[in-house]
Order: structure tokens, then sequence, then C-alpha cells
């Protein structure tokens, strides 16, 4: 069974998921997709960002010229194949956790 | 106020760890300017609420930061041995006219017992210097290492 990524963790590699984002862009779809549940702060983000590096599950992404967002250049983060991997264990382990519920769930239903 | 806010942020910001500081203060400042001025566009208390979780994830932040250099382990050894080798030494030299009398009244020569009391306050002194050279010398090799861990993320 894979690892349990954090809260951070996994909305971090689920926003890189679909594309390059610069940290702003990160923490937004973070928000957007746990519908308003993770919050993360910029100081949280970058250093996990910085571990997620170190673990090489994420690198910064190579520029073919200046990026900007609102006008300033902006650094952009992209999730690696080993990101990838951690990324689809955790759902995979979370889909594992689901279904062991829902069967929980049905055998107590049949059982009133 | 969004400036005067932006500026308190800009230097709150540089309690990082130096390494952390020098790698994110950029991306940590324009997100900060960006969060400030959607909240300012959102109106309401957007604004006030927006600076104050800013605020709750830098101090959050800066004491995981912190924990991950090995700079708190430093200074809390610096700490403990300073303490230590002062109070030491304070005790020392407090003890040093008494003892020096005694010794003086049981027959011993004063001008010896004065070499010895010299040779003790010396020492005394000496230590807690020696050691603040050993420890920044280690300090000096522990932040060369951490440097080259970060190259990992290195500026350009």
């Amino acid at each position: 069974m894979s690892e349990a990524l954090t809260p951070a963790v996994f909305h971090i590699l689920l926003a890189l998921a679909t594309g390059d984002r610069h940290g702003y862009a990160i923490m937004k779809e973070s928000l957007r997709q746990s519908e308003g549940t993770v919050r993360l702060g910029a100081g949280t983000l970058y250093g996990t960002l910085q571990r997620l590096i170190e673990a090489g599950y994420v690198a910064e992404a190579p520029r073919a010229g200046p990026r900007m967002f609102n006008g300033r250049q902006r650094r952009y983060y992209r999730i690696t194949q080993e990101g990838r991997d951690a990324l689809n264990g955790d759902v995979e382990r979370m889909q594992g956790l689901v279904r062991a519920a829902r069967i929980l769930k049905a055998a107590r239903g049949a059982a009133k | 106020m969004i400036d005067g806010a932006a500026a308190i942020y800009r230097t709150l910001i540089r309690l990082y760890p130096h390494g952390f500081w020098r790698t994110f203060h950029d991306e940590l400042e324009n997100d900060f300017a960006d969060g400030s001025r959607e909240a300012g566009d959102a109106g309401g208390a957007a604004l006030p609420l927006f600076w104050a979780r800013a605020l709750a994830d830098l101090i959050r932040s800066l004491v995981r930061e912190w924990l991950r250099t090995p700079w708190l382990l430093v200074l809390i050894v610096a700490a403990v041995l300073s303490v230590t080798i002062f109070s030491l030494t304070a005790l020392q030299v407090a003890r040093l006219p008494a003892l020096l009398s005694r010794r003086v009244r049981a027959g011993g020569d004063p001008n010896a017992e004065a070499l010895k009391a010299i040779v003790v306050l010396t020492a005394g002194a000496l230590i807690p210097i020696a050691a603040a050279i050993l420890a920044s010398l280690w300090a000096t090799a522990v932040r060369r290492r951490s440097r080259s861990r970060r190259s990992l993320l290195s500026r350009r």
C-alpha cells in the first residue's frame, strides 16, 4: 500500500497534475478543487514545494520565454513521473478506503 | 494601506531561514501583493481576513522552516554551552578571593598563590573564548552542508 500524502502535498500534486502552474495559481487551484477546505498559505506552499522538489516529485518547469502573471515574472512548477506515481498511489489508497467503507455500510444496512 | 502591509510582510519574511528566504522571497511578496489586491477588490472584511490568514501562515511556516534547519539545534546548544561556561567561570571568580586568603593564611607564598589565581582567571576567560571559536567553526561547517543541500533549488 502506498504512503498517505498530507493534504497539502496531495492538493499541490493534484493542482500540478493538469499542467504547469506558478505558486499563486497552485494556491487558487487547491482552494477550488477542495471546495474551499484546503487554503494553502504562501509559507506553507513554498515550504512544501521545496520538500517536493527535494523528493523529486516536483521540478521547476523550464521556461521558453518570460512567464508573467499580474505583471510579475513567475517561477512555474511541474509534476514529475515520481510525483504522478505518488499521487496515483494515494488516489488508489483512498479509493480502497472508500470501497471498504461502502462494503461495511452495505453490510450494516443488510443486517438491519 | 496595502503598500504598508506589503512592506511589513516583506520585513517579516526576512525571519525565515536565509536559504528559504533567498529562494522564495520574490514569490512570497508577489503572492501577498496579488492576494491583498484580490481581497481588497472583494471588499468588506476580506482584506483584514486575508492579512490575518497570511500572518497565521507566516508564523506556522516560520516555525516549520526553522525546525527543518540545523540552526535551531546550533542555537540551543550554543545557549546551553554559554550559560554553563559563564556560570562556572562566575562561580570560580567569586570563590577566588576566599580561596586565595585561605591558602595565604595556611602559610602559602602570597606571590605563588596570586600567580595561581591569575592562571585560574585566565583559563576561566580563555575557555569560553575557545568554546565560542569551536562553536563558530562547527556552525560554519553545518551551514556549508545545508547550503550544498539547498543547491537542489538554485535561484536563476
